[in-house]
């Protein structure tokens, strides 16, 4: 088991190699270069070239495209993770403050996900071609449908503007003190995130159910007496969750740098809407090391998927 | 078997404690400053006009805005009254009215100032007493450093700089060769400006010019000035002092004790958006959590049209967007094709720009015949090329205009509102022959846009652009025209026109309003003539105000500059 996650995390280090060299590239490869957000064009344009040169050479600007790129992974391998270009701040600041904001996000719209996609979808597969089957099968392809900024807007316009029983958004008040004051705000984005992806989740479950619903070793538990619940839930719903664990692990890096829709419309405070702007800037150290995280959380996911697929699934075994 | 479920049941614990590590009840707030708490006190407790009967700071309630921070403050000497915050938080020598004009007598940091009748002489005496957020006294050398060190940062305003420049001394400090600025000098509480040359603007300079703490930032490079720490947090010694900073979260601002005029009775709470770009504009709004704020877009006011508790007001400001036109020849010698004045009215003529407003603005913009906003300070009697695409022919057929030339146009901003306005104004050129292929560009705006050509008389241009769609939002009216003088560094447009260079040096001869004043109106008589550029139109700004504001907004002014607000006599509910 050691052997297989070493070898699995070693594998990581020349795939995140390549992946942010890539990302480097084409971010240098884009028009203009940070100075050129910092500023304003008209004043950056009645700069000296002596100015312009001296901020250039501030940020690092000024050298060769591969050199820039292995000063940076030199200084990171130092454990030095830089400064944002726009605000002076060090990176590992920036990111230790949105992180968890996205984090709880992501994680809490992946438990309403999971949940609902997964009991749905096992519901709807045990009662195919019912009309709550139908309904469901309507309501996921409406869910998928649905952007999530409309779906979004919709639930402030219901919950906080009109009934007001939420908040508009934000993450706390200064009134908050701790983590059970902050719930209110965490409900209606978690939901809307949650639910917009419990359509894909269902639909999986309910396809990966009827599946298993048609294997031999249910047919045989079914032969040897045993009761519907006991064949669907224990025998059934166990195996068809495996596929399920493999999408569901893959989603939350996904959900992580894909939140920016969410993160704007309810003002949430996490690294999506950092992110986004980074890239707008050419903010190199914050875009790589968010781009970083990113590729080794899907790669992490990768390998933690494998792991829980192994534990759920006595078919695979962990010799890999 | 066993060992499977260990792992499972490790793997959701794992993530169980890192959701309950991110849900840790509020992150630790930004430092603000050490300095920031306890001293305030003993600050100039109260000042000269501070009320006897105020209520206790904060007591009275919470005022919501927009504008705050999501990384950082922003340095409040580029865009000086842009974020509610840099209105909030920084003093100004004196004080400019709702219209902007400098409020002769009383200042704000200043106990009183005096402009010679020359112009040559300014001085400014300090209220006794004044301190920063952090209790420390401000003073006179401190006023002299802002100046110096403000020089050699690439953040400030052009009409700051100007002024500064315009010091004696001034051009030798900046290449390095004097220590100091020599026309500056301090003795205790005075502080005395000798100009070098004239400098329309210095007293509108001083008006919005926030003074910044020495202390905190004598040690930063002033290239990275922004990047400061200070930035995180910022002091500085007007009605209010930051509480707490969570950013991209939320902002507290809460009464400065120690200010001269007397400590407000409220906090304010900012909601961070970008700028006058606020994407949470209407919900804020609806939900009570918006008190005061602005926005130049027209659709946020039909939202928000009849929503209980909020006024709206309708402010006219100097932001005119325009066109501007390239008359340099190409880089291949070949004229360009804007050079001939017939061609130029021909356009104006050509777009009817009250159909345009209409369809586009509601109604909530003007069609602009100068630079200049209607108003005390535009003379009478410019034309208004009325749509006359009649006209537009003639004097295209005039000029022997070829029907195949194409124009470059470029634009830079990204909304659907300037995507649409660059499809009609195709289409209308088009209807008198006239082509045009309009795009987006990106990235290097200094050089794609404003790159002046190295002989500003002969060209050939240094960007290839024919029209330039963007907007001119100027702090004073000279912001609007010097930048068509021969060889200004950012003029890429305009060659030399010794009439245009008289107009435009006569408006920057005299630090008199009214002598300024006639300079415009010959000025602005020669601009709608000519078109050396073509206005569009004049973008008001509308202001957000909640019935949370019981009294004190009385003074209704450009919201994106500092006026004397009295924020700290506001009552709020």
């Amino acid at each position: 088991m050691a052997k297989y996650t070493v070898k699995k995390l070693l594998g990581i280090i020349p795939m995140l190699l390549i992946i942010t060299f890539i990302i480097y590239w084409l971010l240098d490869l884009t028009p203009g270069d940070p100075i050129s957000y910092l500023m304003d064009p008209e004043a950056l344009a009645r700069l000296s070239e002596s100015q312009v040169a001296a901020l250039r050479a501030q940020y690092g600007l000024d050298d060769p495209f591969f050199i820039r790129y292995f000063k940076w992974l030199g200084r990171l391998l130092q454990g030095d993770f830089g400064f944002s270009s726009s605000s002076g701040v060090p990176v590992i600041q920036i990111m230790a403050e949105r992180l968890p904001a996205t984090l709880e996000l992501a994680v809490a719209a992946l438990c309403i996900s999971t949940f609902l996609g997964s009991v749905l979808g096992v519901l709807g597969a045990i009662n195919k071609g019912s009309i709550g089957d139908n309904v469901l099968t309507v309501a996921g392809m409406i869910g998928v449908s649905i952007p999530q900024f409309f779906f979004g807007v919709c639930a402030i316009l219901i919950f906080a503007l009109n009934l007001g029983w939420l908040p508009v958004g934000g993450r706390t008040d200064p009134e908050v003190v701790n983590f059970a004051g902050r719930i209110k705000y965490m409900i209606m984005p978690a939901l809307v995130l949650g639910i917009s992806m419990t359509a894909g989740v269902m639909r999986y479950a309910r396809s990966s159910m009827l599946d298993t619903m048609n294997k031999d070793y249910i047919k045989t538990a079914r032969s040897k007496g045993l009761p519907e619940w006991r064949v669907n839930l224990v025998h059934g719903f166990r195996v068809s969750l495996t596929p399920v664990i493999v999408l569901v692990g893959f989603r939350l890096p996904t959900l992580i740098a894909g939140s920016v829709v969410i993160e704007t419309v309810f003002q949430w405070p996490g690294i999506g809407s950092a992110f986004n702007t980074a890239v707008r800037s050419q903010n190199y150290n914050l875009v790589m090391m968010l781009a970083l995280l990113f590729v080794f959380m899907t790669l992490f996911a990768s390998t933690l998927v494998d792991i829980l697929t192994a534990a759920l699934d006595p078919r695979v075994k962990l010799n890999g | 078997m066993r060992k499977r479920k260990m792992l499972s049941l490790g793997l959701a614990l794992a993530m169980a404690v890192s959701l309950a590590a991110c849900g840790s009840g509020n992150p630790a707030p930004s430092d603000t400053s050490g300095a920031a708490a306890g001293s305030q006190a003993e600050s100039a407790a109260g000042g000269e006009g501070a009320s006897a009967d105020a209520a206790s700071p904060g007591e009275s309630g919470v005022l919501y805005s927009n504008g705050g921070p999501s990384e950082f403050f922003e340095t409040p000497w580029l865009n000086p009254g842009t974020y509610m915050y840099n209105k909030a938080l920084y003093g100004h020598l004196i004080f400019a009215d709702e219209n902007l004009a400098p409020v002769s007598g009383e200042g704000d940091l200043a106990q009183s100032y005096e402009m010679s009748d020359d112009g040559s002489t300014l001085t400014f005496i300090l209220r006794d007493g004044i301190t920063w957020h952090d209790g420390e006294p401000i003073t006179g050398e401190e006023v002299q450093w802002n100046i110096e060190y403000s020089l050699k940062t690439t953040v400030l305003n052009s009409v700051f700089r100007s002024t500064f420049e315009a010091l004696e001394g001034a051009a030798a400090y900046v290449d390095g060769s004097a220590e100091h600025i020599s026309g500056i000098t301090v003795d205790g509480n005075t502080v005395t400006l000798k100009f070098e040359k004239v400098a329309p603007d210095a007293l509108l300079t001083f008006t919005q010019f926030a003074l910044l703490p020495k202390k905190h930032l004598q040690d930063t490079d002033p290239i990275s000035l922004q990047q400061a720490k200070y930035f995180q947090s910022p002091i500085g010694s007007g009605p209010f002092m930051v509480d707490e900073v969570q950013m991209n979260n939320y902002t507290i601002l809460k009464p400065f004790e120690g200010y001269w005029g007397g400590a407000p009775s409220f906090t304010i709470h900012l909601n961070p958006s970008a700028g006058d770009s606020d994407a949470n504009f209407v919900t804020n709004a609806k939900a009570g959590r918006l008190d005061y704020a602005y926005t130049k877009n027209i659709a946020d006011v039909k939202a928000l049209e009849g929503t209980p508790g909020l006024t709206i007001d309708t402010v006219n400001v100097r932001y005119t967007r325009l066109l501007y036109l390239n008359k340099f020849n190409k880089e291949d010698g070949s004229p360009a094709p804007l050079a001939d004045e017939r061609v130029r009215q021909a356009i104006a003529y050509a777009l009817d720009m009250d159909a345009i407003l209409e369809g586009i603005f509601e109604g909530a913009a003007l069609p602009a015949n100068s630079l200049t906003p209607d108003g005390a300070d535009k003379v009478d009697g410019l034309n208004d090329y009325s749509y006359d695409p009649e006209k537009a022919r003639t004097l295209l057929a005039e000029a022997n205009w070829d029907p195949n030339t194409e124009l470059d146009v470029v634009y830079y901003y990204t909304d659907q509102m300037t995507q649409d306005l660059m499809a009609i104004i195709q289409q209308y050129l088009s209807e008198v022959g006239i082509k045009i292929n309009a795009h987006l560009v990106e990235g290097d705006l200094a050089t794609i846009l404003w790159k002046a050509p190295e002989d500003p008389v002969n060209g050939p241009s240094a960007v290839t652009w024919d029209m330039c769609y963007a907007a001119n939002a100027a702090l004073s009216l000279h912001e609007y025209y010097d930048r068509y003088a021969t060889g200004y560094s950012i003029n890429s447009h305009t060659p030399s026109d010794p009439k245009l260079d008289e107009l435009i040096a006569a408006t920057n001869a005299s630090v008199d309003a009214e002598v300024q004043k006639k300079a415009f109106f010959e000025l602005q008589k020669y601009e709608n003539e000519t078109l050396f550029e073509l206005p569009l139109y004049y973008q008001p700004i509308f202001l957000l105000h909640s019935d949370k504001i019981e009294s004190g907004i009385d003074r209704i002014g450009n919201p994106q500059f500092n006026y004397n607000w009295d924020i700290q006599n506001w009552k709020i509910k």
